[in-house]
C-alpha cells in the first residue's frame, strides 16, 4: 500500500505522524506513502483535521475538506503532517475522552 | 449499440443515477461498497438503444480491491462509447482526482455533478460552465435522487451518441490548469499523482465558491456520541437487539396468521376446488399436499425476512454501517481483521451471498478469504424461519431468548473460528485500511421498502422453485411407491421397497442420532439435506414431508379424513382472530392456545424434547452454506476454500449439536454421554491439529481465484 510521496519542505512546521493529533487539531499533509490514501484525498498539501483519536482504538476519523476517512493506525502512523502550517483549532471540537 | 459506463466515487448516487436511466432498481445504500460487480441495462434515450453499465464506486483508477479492478478492467479494457463520471458536488475535492485521471486517459466523458442539494445546504457553490470549460468536456449539474437535471444528461447523451466512436486523440484536452509535462496518459508515478492533486486543487480554486464558514456538520455531533467509546457499544448492542427484536417477536404472530391464510387458500380451497372439479387424486395430491403445502411454508417466512431486510436496509440508508465497522473495530482486529470487515459480517445477517461478494471492498487477500469464511455463521434471513418455528413448537414463551441464543452462538462460533484460522492456516494481521465515513441521512422509507421487496421476492423465488420441484418428485416417488406396495401386495412377491427419500433419511439417519434425531424421524434429515440448496427449504421440506407422512401413517392404521366443510369466510375470520389474539388485542379461548396444528404439531411430535429440537437448530445454524452461497465463495475464495468451508461448517455443526444435546441429556444415560462427548472431542482435536499442521506447513492463502497478491 505503500510506494512513497513526500511532499516536501513543510515551511519549518513540526512534522508529526498523523495519528498524533489531538481532536480537533488541524494540520497539512506532508507525506503519504500509501498511494489509496494520497488517491483518496490524502495528499501532501491537503489540510486534514483530527475528528477522533483514541490510544485504545485502532483507527482514527479524520476530516479531509467535506469528507471524513476512518484510517486504520497503522496508514496514520505513516502519514506525516505538518502542524502549525494554517492550522487552528476548532472550538466546536470533541474534547478528549 | 451505444455503451455507456457509470463510474465514480462511492457513495455519489451512481447507482440511482443509474436507475433513474434505465428504469432498473438496482441496490443502493448509504455506504462504499453497495455495487462490487458492474451492472447493466439497456435504455432507450430519444429513440437511441444504449447499453448502460453502473461500475462500483472508485477513488482512482488504481486497482487496490476487487472492484476496483472491475471498474478499472470496464474503462480501460472495454473501451466504452460514453463514460459518465458522476462527482459528488458537496465533495468536489474528493471526487476531481478521478476526473483528472479519467481525462488523462482521454475517455469520452461526460461529468455529472451530482448532489448539489446537498452542497447548495452546505453553502458550496459550483461554477459549472466554468468546469466544464477548464476540463475540456460536457458537465451537466444533477440531483439523482430527485430527477432534476435527467432530462439535459439525457439530451446530452442522445446528442454526442453519434461521435461516441471518435478517436479519444481527437477529444479536447484540460490545457488551462492541467498541462502535462511528459504527454504520458495517466501517469501514476508519486509525481503523477501529485501533480494530479494539485490540477485538483488549481480547479476548485477556480470553480468553487464556499459560502460563510466551514460548520461542524450534524453527522460530526452524531459522531461524537455514537462511536465513542462510552456509547458506541452499548448503541450498536441497542440496534442489533432492535433488529432482532423487530425481525423475531414483532413478525411472530404474522408468520401464524400468514401461514394460516396461505393453508386456506392454497391448500384447503385449492383441494376443495380440485375435488369439485373432479380431478384424479394423483393431480389433487400434487398440487395441494405438494406445491400448495410448500408454497405455504415459503410465504410463512415472509414476514420476518421482509422485516430484516427492512431493518438492514434502514441501517444501510443511514450511514450507520460504517459506524458500526469502526466500533466493532477492535474485537475484529482480535481475530486479524480490520474493521471494515464487519460491513460483509453484517450484511450477512440478511444473505450469505451479497456479504462474500462485500468482500471485494478488502484489500488484503487474506483478510476477504477470513471474512467469507466467518460470514455463513452470521444466521442469514432464511435460517430465521426455521428458528422461529422451532422456537413456536417447544420454547413457547422463552422462544425469544432462544432464537437471540443462536444469533449470538453464530457470532461466538464466527469469532472462536477466527481465532482458530489466525493461528492456523490463515496468520496474519488485518490489513491496513482507509474508509471513507458517509454523512448521516434520514432513510427513505420508498427505497428501504423497495430494498425489502426485492429481497424477500428473490427468497421467495429461490425457495418456492426448490421446494416445488421436491415436493413434485416425491410425489412421483411416492406414487412409484405404492405401484410397488401393490405389487409387494400380491402373492409370491417379497418386501415392500421403500422410496428413495426414505431410503436416503434412514441411510443417514444413525449419523445424527447422536444429536437427539431418532431414526424414525429421517424425515428431518432430508430437510437438512435440502436445506444445501437453500436454507429456507429445511421448512418447505418438513411441512410436505410431515403432512403427507402422517396422512400416510393416519391412513395405514385405517382412518379417513374427516369431512369439514371448507369454509373460506370461517377461516378467515379464524385467522384474523388469532392474529389479534397474538398481538395481545383480543383474548384467546382455551382452544386456540392448546395450538399443536399443522407445521408446529408435527415438529411436536418428530422431535419430541427441546435438546433435540436445540440440538437441530444448532446444526441448520453451523452447517454448510446453501449452494448459491458456495458457488459464490468458491468463484470468489477458489474452490479448495469452498470444500474447507463445507467440511469444516458441517463437521463443526455435528460437533456443536452433539455436545449440546449429550450434555442436555447426560443424566439419562451417561455413558452413551461420555462417548459421544469422547468422540467430539477427538474430532475437534484432529481438526485443530490438521489445522496446525497445515498451517505450519504454509496455509492455504496461495490458493487463489481472482490473481492478485495476498
Amino acid at each position: 500500500m505503500t510506494d512513497g510521496a513526500d511532499g516536501g519542505d513543510a515551511g519549518g512546521a513540526e512534522r508529526v505522524a498523523m495519528d498524533t493529533l489531538a481532536d480537533g487539531e488541524e494540520a497539512v499533509v506532508s507525506a503519504c506513502p500509501s498511494r489509496k490514501a494520497r488517491e483518496m484525498g490524502l495528499a501532501p498539501g491537503v489540510q486534514v483535521r483530527m475528528m477522533r483519536s483514541r490510544r485504545s482504538e485502532l483507527a482514527v476519523v479524520v476530516a479531509v475538506a467535506d469528507a471524513r476517512f476512518m484510517v486504520s493506525r497503522a496508514v496514520a502512523r505513516q502519514i506525516l503532517v505538518a502542524r502549525g502550517v494554517g492550522a487552528a483549532r476548532q472550538p466546536s471540537a470533541a474534547k478528549r475522552g | 449499440m451505444t455503451t455507456v459506463a457509470l463510474v465514480g466515487n462511492p457513495n455519489t448516487g451512481k447507482t440511482t443515477l443509474f436507475n433513474r436511466l434505465t428504469g432498473a432498481r438496482g441496490r443502493v445504500g448509504n455506504w462504499s461498497g453497495v455495487t462490487v460487480e458492474s451492472a447493466e441495462a439497456v435504455s432507450t434515450l430519444r429513440g437511441q438503444r444504449m447499453r448502460v453499465v453502473d461500475l462500483p464506486g472508485i477513488y482512482s483508477l488504481s486497482t487496490h480491491t476487487l472492484d476496483e479492478q472491475v471498474a478499472h478492467d470496464f474503462i480501460v479494457g472495454k473501451h466504452p462509447d460514453r463514460v459518465i463520471n458522476i462527482v459528488d458536488a458537496s465533495n468536489l475535492e474528493r471526487s476531481l482526482y478521478l476526473t483528472m485521471q479519467l481525462v488523462d486517459l482521454g475517455v469520452p466523458l461526460v461529468v455529472v455533478l451530482n448532489l448539489g442539494d446537498v452542497a447548495a445546504r452546505r453553502g458550496i457553490r459550483i461554477d459549472a460552465e466554468g468546469l466544464e470549460r477548464l476540463l475540456g468536456v460536457p458537465v451537466v449539474a444533477t440531483v439523482a435522487s430527485r430527477g432534476r437535471g435527467l432530462h439535459a444528461l439525457k439530451h446530452l447523451l442522445a446528442r454526442t451518441a453519434d461521435d461516441a466512436g471518435e478517436p479519444p486523440a481527437s477529444r479536447p484536452r484540460p490545457g488551462e490548469v492541467c498541462q502535462r509535462s511528459d504527454g504520458a496518459v495517466c501517469d501514476d508515478s508519486p509525481e503523477g499523482v501529485e501533480r494530479r492533486q494539485q490540477c485538483v486543487r488549481a480547479l476548485l480554486a477556480k470553480v468553487l465558491r464556499r459560502e460563510g464558514p466551514r460548520h461542524e456538520r450534524f453527522s460530526d455531533r452524531v459522531d461524537r456520541v455514537l462511536i465513542s467509546r462510552w456509547a458506541g457499544i452499548p448503541v450498536f448492542l441497542a440496534v442489533m437487539y432492535a433488529i432482532f427484536w423487530i425481525t423475531v417477536r414483532a413478525t411472530q404472530p404474522l408468520v401464524g396468521f400468514v401461514d394460516r391464510v396461505a393453508q386456506l387458500f392454497l391448500v384447503d380451497g385449492l383441494r376443495h376446488l380440485l375435488q369439485a372439479w373432479r380431478l384424479p387424486e394423483l393431480a389433487v395430491a400434487v398440487l395441494c399436499d405438494g406445491v400448495g403445502t410448500g408454497a405455504v411454508a415459503v410465504a410463512s417466512f415472509a414476514p420476518p425476512i421482509f422485516a430484516i431486510f427492512l431493518c438492514l436496509g434502514v441501517l444501510e440508508e443511514s450511514g450507520y454501517m460504517t459506524r458500526a465497522a469502526f466500533v466493532m473495530d477492535r474485537m475484529l482486529r482480535l481475530i486479524g481483521l480490520p474493521g471494515k470487515a464487519f460491513i460483509p459480517l453484517l450484511v450477512g445477517f440478511g444473505c450469505t451471498v451479497p456479504a462474500i461478494l462485500s468482500t471485494r471492498t478488502l484489500e488484503e487477500r487474506r483478510d476477504r478469504v477470513m471474512t467469507m469464511l466467518l460470514t455463513p455463521f452470521m444466521s442469514c434471513g432464511a435460517r430465521l424461519p426455521v428458528y422461529t418455528l422451532f422456537a413456536l413448537a417447544f420454547f413457547d414463551k422463552r422462544g425469544n431468548a432462544v432464537v437471540f441464543t443462536l444469533y449470538v452462538t453464530g457470532v461466538a462460533l464466527a469469532i472462536l473460528s477466527g481465532l482458530l484460522l489466525r493461528c492456523t492456516i490463515l496468520k496474519g494481521e488485518g490489513g491496513a485500511y482507509i474508509l471513507e465515513l458517509p454523512t448521516y441521512q434520514r432513510p427513505s422509507l420508498w427505497c428501504c421498502l423497495r430494498h425489502a421487496w426485492f429481497n424477500l421476492r428473490s427468497f421467495v423465488v429461490r425457495a418456492g422453485q426448490v421446494i416445488i420441484l421436491i415436493a413434485l418428485a416425491l410425489t412421483l416417488l411416492r406414487a412409484a411407491g405404492d405401484a410397488w406396495a401393490r405389487r409387494a401386495a400380491e402373492p409370491g412377491a417379497g418386501q415392500p421397497r421403500r422410496e428413495l427419500s426414505e431410503t436416503v433419511g434412514r441411510a443417514l439417519a444413525p449419523a445424527f442420532a447422536p444429536m437427539g434425531i431418532e431414526r424414525e424421524n429421517w424425515l428431518a434429515v432430508i430437510g437438512l439435506l435440502t436445506g444445501v440448496l437453500a436454507k429456507e427449504s429445511v421448512i418447505g421440506t418438513l411441512d410436505v414431508f410431515y403432512s403427507q407422512h402422517e396422512r400416510e401413517q393416519f391412513e395405514a392404521s385405517g382412518g379417513t379424513a374427516a369431512d369439514e366443510p371448507f369454509s373460506l369466510r370461517g377461516g378467515l375470520a379464524a385467522a384474523f382472530r388469532q392474529l389479534a389474539v397474538d398481538y395481545g388485542l383480543a383474548a384467546a379461548d382455551d382452544a386456540e392456545a392448546a395450538g399443536g396444528a399443522g407445521l408446529v404439531g408435527s415438529l411436536r411430535r418428530h422431535f419430541k424434547t427441546g435438546a433435540a429440537a436445540f440440538a437441530y437448530l444448532l446444526f441448520v445454524l453451523i452447517y454448510s452454506p446453501c449452494l448459491a452461497a458456495l458457488a459464490v465463495l468458491g468463484r470468489e475464495a477458489g474452490w479448495r476454500w469452498m470444500w474447507f468451508s463445507v467440511g469444516y461448517q458441517t463437521l463443526l455443526a455435528w460437533v456443536g449439536a452433539t455436545v449440546f444435546y449429550q450434555a442436555a441429556t447426560f443424566s439419562q444415560d451417561p455413558a452413551r454421554a461420555s462417548f459421544w462427548l469422547g468422540v467430539a472431542g477427538v474430532i475437534v482435536l484432529a481438526g485443530v491439529v490438521g489445522l496446525v499442521v497445515k498451517g505450519r506447513r504454509g496455509g492455504l492463502v496461495p490458493d487463489r481465484a481472482d490473481g492478485r497478491g495476498a
